[in-house]
């Protein structure tokens, strides 16, 4: 079966290429009409970064109401995170301090910033148990890794760094700086021009 | 055969599909569009594969396995009849049209005829799966998963080494060594380049410079990034310095006013006994990455970024500091230091502060450490020292007992 033929949406390349035009003359020298227009359009991206903000809270809420409703599988914890977000947006919106307010600064210190770093802290140990499934000497390629992940991680440590020879930790840095990073920036950069191309193909139509 | 049109990107899919072949959108409350068949197109009595099915409608047929069994429309006649279809009339009065997805549509359909090759399908390539073995793969990917009722027979687990007895015997001999109080080697903290560059581009500031800060870390890493940004924001507090705080956080404001309420603290004890307390204005700024350039329309005299990843740093060197030329300090985990180094190097940056080490030299130049700064960060610094050499002792457990584990299975 022959597939359609696709067409191009002019409507976006022609908005692409103005939103281009403006960002890339606003930062030229000798062009403030431009850095006007562009500074706007910032402020626009601001807006609508809080109404989609606004959007995914009723997104959020539609859907968990949903599921409490139809008393889908798991309805309860639905009902926690529904009474969690009204809770925590209530006790901003209802005090004169706003988002400083005491109450919200304490679940904030109390609750939530405990509650990230202890799921933070779990990182460690899934990187031991990591380091210890896979840096192994009998996998494919993994003499390497594993060379390359006690150098640099001997080098690295303050009271290792002194139980090796001389210039061990030198070479080490050298290498995080030269070949790692060459190789890193390399990534992004590709990365990046297959973002471009991707990201010009999709507007022109062509995927 | 009369085919359905995708109300969502207009492509013709054959009768009977529940999801469009190109963009995947649900077919199943559409029904084809009146079309009169081409004369030569009209099925004879004879055509049907058995009484009471017709090509039209297979599902009919009593071998039929699903709605998804239905061949793909792939002869001369049926091709003549999806061009006679109207042509793409719901997208093109659209607004948003001609967005496609970035993959070719992958045929997932099974085509039972592909088990016996017929001389038509001589020049396809033959698949090297059945159609039952494609039916079901496609049943795996349209159905919800579900969890078995009944008992499964689950493979022989294969031999491995039995890791939490490793992790236990590790963490019992690292409790007992500190427990017994030996002197054991802390490591004095490395100084790295970069912090002494860091301290004399806030030093030079006058009083009454106009700074910008970025709080670009969130709760997950503030028990390294709090600890790292405090000697830092004491220095600029000390500077007597205007101070622009921005995060693109929603939790930053919060993560910002907890850090400066300690520094403050820590600083002035006289005026937090007597419950004076200065509050730092932060302004949350949501889109993301996209407004940062609008930042570089104010002018300052340095631009400090906070931030635990390296690409905070990075965006703020890519959309802002080409637009206002302040200069640039990063305040970094140590995780972030080493993609940050080569900034530091082409002069992008005027100083690098990272991670615990970077936050004891900062102690020290600044003079006035806080007696209970140095001991946490003395503190971190050995423990994270100690966890190196835990990785490291894990690795070497891991290896030696999957050597013996070998040897014991070759012999």
């Amino acid at each position: 079966m022959a597939s359609p033929p696709v067409r191009t949406n002019w409507l976006f390349v022609i908005l692409l290429v103005a939103a281009l035009a403006f960002v890339v003359l606003g930062r030229l020298p000798g062009w403030p009409g431009f850095s006007t227009v562009t500074r706007t359009g910032y402020t626009w991206a601001i807006l609508l970064g809080g109404v989609a903000l606004l959007l995914g809270v009723v997104n959020v809420l539609w859907l968990h109401i949903r599921r409490i409703a139809l008393g889908q599988r798991d309805w309860g914890l639905s009902l926690v995170l529904v009474a969690v977000l009204v809770a925590v947006a209530s006790s901003g919106l209802l005090s004169p301090a706003g988002a400083a307010s005491p109450l919200l600064e304490w679940i904030f210190d109390a609750v939530i910033a405990p509650g990230q770093a202890a799921l933070f802290a779990l990182l460690v140990f899934f990187m031991a148990a990591a380091a210890f499934q896979y840096l192994r000497i009998g996998r494919r390629g993994g003499a390497w890794l594993l060379a390359g992940f006690l150098v640099i991680l001997a080098a690295q440590t303050p009271f290792v760094t002194a139980w090796l020879p001389p210039g061990s930790a030198d070479a080490a840095n050298w290498f995080l700086n030269a070949p790692v990073m060459a190789a890193l920036r390399g990534v992004l950069l590709g990365g990046s021009l297959a973002l471009l191309v991707v990201g010009l193909r999709l507007l022109l139509g062509r995927p | 055969m009369a085919a359905i049109l995708c109300p969502h990107c207009g492509t013709p899919n054959r009768t009977g599909s529940n999801f469009c072949n190109r963009c995947g959108a649900d077919l199943r409350g559409e029904s084809p569009p009146p079309v009169e068949p081409p004369a030569a197109a009209s099925a004879a009595p004879g055509d049907a594969a058995t009484e009471g099915a017709s090509p039209a409608q297979p599902w009919l047929a009593p071998g039929f396995l699903g709605a998804d069994d239905v061949p793909f429309a792939d002869d001369e006649e049926e091709l003549a009849a999806l061009d006679a279809l109207p042509t793409l009339p719901a997208p093109a009065a659209r607004l948003v049209s001609g967005v496609q997805g970035l993959l070719d549509p992958i045929r997932v359909a099974a085509m039972p005829q592909d088990d016996a090759p017929t001389g038509d399908a001589a020049g396809a390539p033959e698949l090297p799966f059945s159609a039952e073995q494609l039916r079901r793969v496609r049943a795996l990917l349209v159905e919800e998963p579900v969890l078995a009722s009944g008992p499964t027979s689950r493979p022989a687990p294969a031999r491995s080494l039995w890791l939490p007895a490793i992790f236990l015997i590790f963490g019992l001999s690292v409790t007992l060594l500190l427990w017994s109080g030996w002197p054991l080697p802390a490591g004095a903290p490395m100084l790295w380049q970069g912090v002494e560059d860091a301290f004399a581009a806030v030093d030079r500031l006058p009083q009454g410079a106009r700074v910008q800060l970025l709080w670009a870390y969130d709760p997950a890493t503030a028990g390294e990034m709090e600890l790292v940004t405090a000697p830092v924001l004491r220095h600029l507090l000390a500077r007597n310095v205007t101070l622009d705080v921005v995060s693109l956080l929603p939790n930053g404001p919060a993560t910002a006013r907890r850090v400066f309420a300690t520094v403050e603290a820590e600083r002035l004890p006289d005026l937090s006994a007597i419950g004076v307390r200065r509050t730092l204005d932060v302004r949350f700024l949501p889109g993301g990455v996209t407004v940062l350039p609008l930042l570089g329309t104010a002018s300052a005299d340095l631009a400090v970024v906070f931030g635990a990843q390296a690409e905070d740093v990075q965006q703020w060197l890519e959309q802002v500091a080409p637009v206002n030329r302040a200069p640039v300090l990063a305040v970094t985990s140590a995780g972030a230091d080493p993609p940050l180094r080569p900034f530091l190097e082409s002069g992008q940056l005027v100083g690098l502060v990272s991670g615990y080490d970077g936050a004891y030299h900062y102690y020290e130049l600044l003079g006035e450490t806080p007696p209970a700064a140095v001991r946490s960060l003395r503190t971190q610094v050995a423990g994270q020292g100690y966890g190196a050499l835990a990785i490291l002792a894990i690795i070497v457990l891991g290896n030696l007992a999957a050597l013996l584990t070998g040897r014991r299975q070759d012999g």
